[in-house]
């Protein structure tokens, strides 16, 4: 399956979805006024991975700022690999944050409380 | 579908249905327990991300005016900094005007000392012209003129 890279713009953060590597990643800032449009294609290509993933995932969430659009589109990513933990795949979500922010560390908490899923919180 | 809608796009499909089921109303009793039971299942869930999604944009409100707040402190210590250079230009701008006061009242004296100097030089190559023509070319009468000066004649 292709590989997804997005280059991070000041308002899009930047994603790598490299199947062959591995390497899950969203990390930066979100706040696109339309950000269903910037996530579907990450909502697409996780649907599709999820169809064959790899024997472990490891799901990477670095977000220094994030609007509540970018939110709503947050959760549907986690819902598809909450999805595909509990069709029996290994799925582990990441969710660093400045150690100095406890807003990031709260949200992190909210979305942890909120799935049914491992959900690491790494202070960076 | 509305931009606002698409972000809730499951939610509404499912919605869409059991609206659809509700207006058909031929379900068995059974039926209707498991759609309902379905329905209280979605709803909770939507209710958790209305809670997370209402906690986000109010973290995001109060950081939003915590960085107003700052903003408005930065104006005001700038405003402040801005009168203050502004009043040592007025303080440098009256010096300025007052040094270039003091060049033009300086430039007028040495234009007069320049011209006072041009005269007595002229009134000095005269002098020098006059003394330097009897002594040379009219001899005679430089004699005569100073016998005249020492009251010998």
């Amino acid at each position: 399956m292709r590989n997804l890279v997005i280059e991070p713009t000041s308002k899009t953060p930047k994603v790598i979805l490299n199947a062959d590597l591995g390497v899950f990643e969203i990390t930066g800032r979100s706040i696109p006024e339309d950000a269903i449009g910037f996530y579907r294609r990450v909502l697409d290509w996780i649907e599709e991975y999820s169809k064959s993933p790899l024997t472990e995932t490891v799901f990477k969430f670095q977000l220094e700022y994030f609007n509540t659009s970018s939110s709503k589109c947050l959760l549907d990513i986690f819902r598809k690999l909450e999805r595909m933990h509990k069709n029996g795949h290994k799925v582990v979500i990441r969710w660093h944050y400045d150690a100095d922010d406890e807003d990031m560390a709260e949200t992190g908490q909210d979305y942890q409380a909120l799935l049914d899923v491992p959900f690491e919180l790494v202070p960076v | 579908m509305s931009t606002k809608e698409s972000y809730f796009a499951e939610e509404s499909t499912f919605l869409l249905e059991a609206r659809q089921r509700a207006e058909k109303g031929q379900s068995t009793t059974e039926e209707w327990r498991q759609a309902y039971g379905l329905l209280i299942e979605k709803y909770e869930e939507l209710l958790k991300v209305v809670q997370v999604l209402t906690h986000q944009a109010t973290q995001l409100e109060a950081k939003l005016e915590k960085a107003r707040a700052q903003l408005e402190i930065q104006k005001k210590a700038l405003s402040t900094e801005l009168e203050g250079l502004e009043r040592q230009l007025q303080v440098q701008q009256k010096e300025v005007t007052k040094k270039a006061q003091e060049r033009d009242i300086l430039y007028d004296r040495m234009s007069q000392t320049r011209m006072m100097l041009l005269v007595i030089l002229a009134v000095l190559l005269l002098v020098v012209g006059f003394t330097m023509y009897y002594l040379f070319w009219d001899t005679d009468r430089m004699i005569q003129f100073v016998k005249k000066v020492r009251g010998l004649e």
